[in-house]
């Protein structure tokens, strides 16, 4: 397994594409607080510049490709034609692409603190920010958050990608999830409308945990019908059974 | 007991049968040619060898330990190279071997290798492999097969993209690597370069091995003959049946096989009065022989 992580990392490292992603992730929240006046408050800092959409656009981007390029270079022959078993493989990936998520998150942070420093000198952190708390403590739910929808999502992405093997549909579906979150919330309140049991469907588990630490318990329960720890639960048997089915595909897929 | 061993391997894509009771061996330091036409299933025996695709039954060891699709261990000396190189674009040749070495303590050392393959360093070495020609990425392919020094290696149309000096510089590396005892498993159509290199033959028609055998053996198939024209062909043909020879005239000359030697054949057709304008020798050759067999086995279905 830990040759597995250093081959992954070693190729990793020596693409371009990676610290141009991660470059960009310092650069977004630098450019939006410098370019837009009004984005140099407590809610703009608190969610990192806005780079969150950047990160995440970029890890499912970057979660796609970590399987789609093994299959278009060629190079899953050799991958899966070595004594690994295809479970260790799988994880490899998987541990590498939550390291680059972490990596970009720091990225942005480091974007937010010199934009913060540059361009809203006066800000202070221990402001409350909202509902979790001050700047930091929202700053930091912020990250915990959207690393949580990343991984949902990313499950999704990966599924997708080892079924068709190629990535554009994966990251088409990727980019719905983010920005489609409104028509999401829709097609999932018709659902739970039409009936109640359709409160667990997959939308409006990654709605809940889109907005965990957002609104105060009392109005989470009344847009998502159900309690903050039972939405984790549920999200967590999703992230489970999604990554199962994935591996499984990938397991069982000759090349 | 063979390095490899593949016995009875049955494989079906939907109703179509990729493979039919599939059965081979490979010697340590031998190098076995697997031939067959486009679509014979070479490919897809090798796939299965390297633990790449499922098959229904049968079994495969390698050294004695068994290679499924979910558990292939014993790959780890197993060096391949199928279908095309697998190159990430972005690496250069020298990381490419850094990275693949990653998976052994006892990897090839790199310069020695770069140099057997004919993988110029202070060149290749430095350059992404995007911007490598195809005979270079069949080149590092090739360098990427043996860099954890396998005892096999399996190599799918490994001359592929190569100039004919590199032709002839692998095919000594090969036999090389082979007098040092590791084994071979190559596909290839350029069957002249084949007979040159391979001790033994392994023919797969539409999924079926129709025939195993060393190259002395396959060539027993097609024994030397002698092409002639002579003053009276007819004559010559009725010559030859009544020495019980094998005769056939094909493309207007007459084929003779199956006499002690052309001496005898000479002297023959002489005292019988017939005029020799012209004669030649024809050797075994791998491409005629695997084509007459084809042909049998397609007759035979």
């Amino acid at each position: 397994m830990l040759t597995l992580m250093k081959q992954e990392y070693y190729k990793a490292l020596k693409q371009n594409k990676l610290y141009i992603w991660l470059g960009l992730g310092v650069l977004v929240p630098i450019l939006v607080m410098g370019v837009f006046k009004s984005q140099r408050g407590v809610g703009s800092v608190s969610d990192l510049g806005h780079a969150t959409f950047y990160v995440y656009l970029a890890g499912i981007i970057i979660t796609a490709l970590s399987v789609s390029q093994e299959f278009g270079f060629g190079t899953i022959r050799p991958l899966l034609s070595r004594r690994f078993s295809r479970g260790m493989i799988f994880t490899s990936k998987l541990l590498l692409n939550l390291s680059v998520y972490i990596a970009l998150f720091i990225a942005a942070l480091v974007g937010t603190l010199i934009g913060q420093l540059i361009f809203a000198p006066n800000l202070d952190f221990s402001t409350r920010a909202s509902y979790a708390g001050n700047v930091w403590q929202t700053i930091g739910i912020t990250i915990l958050g959207t690393m949580f929808q990343m991984i949902f999502v990313a499950a999704l992405v990966l599924l997708i990608t080892n079924l068709v093997k190629s990535s554009g549909a994966a990251i088409g579906l990727g980019v719905v999830m983010i920005v489609g979150t409104p028509i999401l919330s829709s097609i999932s309140m018709m659902l739970i409308e039409l009936a109640p049991v359709l409160k667990w469907n997959p939308f409006n588990i990654f709605i809940g945990m889109a907005m965990y630490g957002q609104v105060a318990p009392s109005s989470f329960k009344d847009i998502v019908h159900m309690s903050q720890g039972t939405v984790i639960i549920a999200y967590l048997v999703y992230v489970i059974v999604m990554y199962g089915i994935a591996y499984l595909i990938f397991k069982k897929r000759s090349v | 007991m063979a390095l490899l061993e593949v016995k009875n391997i049955n494989k079906s894509f939907g109703k179509k049968k990729a493979m039919t009771n599939v059965s081979f061996n490979v010697e340590a330091g031998h190098i076995v040619g697997l031939i067959g036409r486009n679509g014979a299933g070479k490919s897809t025996t090798m796939r299965a060898v390297t633990g790449l695709m499922s098959y229904s039954s049968g079994s495969i060891t390698f050294d004695g330990n068994p290679v499924t699709f979910s558990n292939h261990k014993a790959l780890d000396k197993v060096g391949n190279l199928i279908e095309y190189p697998s190159i990430y674009p972005n690496l250069t040749a020298l990381e490419h071997l850094k990275l693949y070495a990653m998976d052994t303590e006892n990897a090839a050392d790199f310069k020695s290798l770069m140099h057997k393959t004919q993988i110029d360093g202070d060149n290749f070495g430095k350059r992404k492999a995007k911007n490598f020609s195809l005979g270079m990425k069949q080149r590092l392919g090739i360098a990427i097969a043996l860099i954890r020094n396998p005892k096999l290696v399996i190599l799918d149309e490994p001359m592929n993209g190569l100039d004919p000096q590199s032709v002839h510089d692998l095919r000594e590396l090969i036999r090389e690597l082979a007098n040092e005892g590791v084994a071979f498993l190559i596909s290839s159509h350029l069957l002249d370069e084949l007979q040159k290199l391979v001790d033994d033959v392994v023919i797969i028609n539409h999924g079926k091995i129709i025939e195993t055998a060393t190259m002395a053996e396959f060539f027993s198939h097609d024994k030397v003959r002698w092409v002639m024209d002579t003053s009276d062909k007819d004559a010559t043909v009725k010559l030859a049946q009544e020495h019980q020879w094998i005769v056939t005239v094909d493309d207007g000359h007459v084929q003779i096989s199956g006499a002690e030697s052309l001496q005898q054949v000479i002297t023959a057709i002489n005292a019988a009065g017939i005029d020799i304008q012209t004669v030649n020798t024809v050797t075994g050759n791998l491409e005629k022989s695997l084509l007459d067999m084809l042909a049998n086995d397609d007759k035979g279905e």
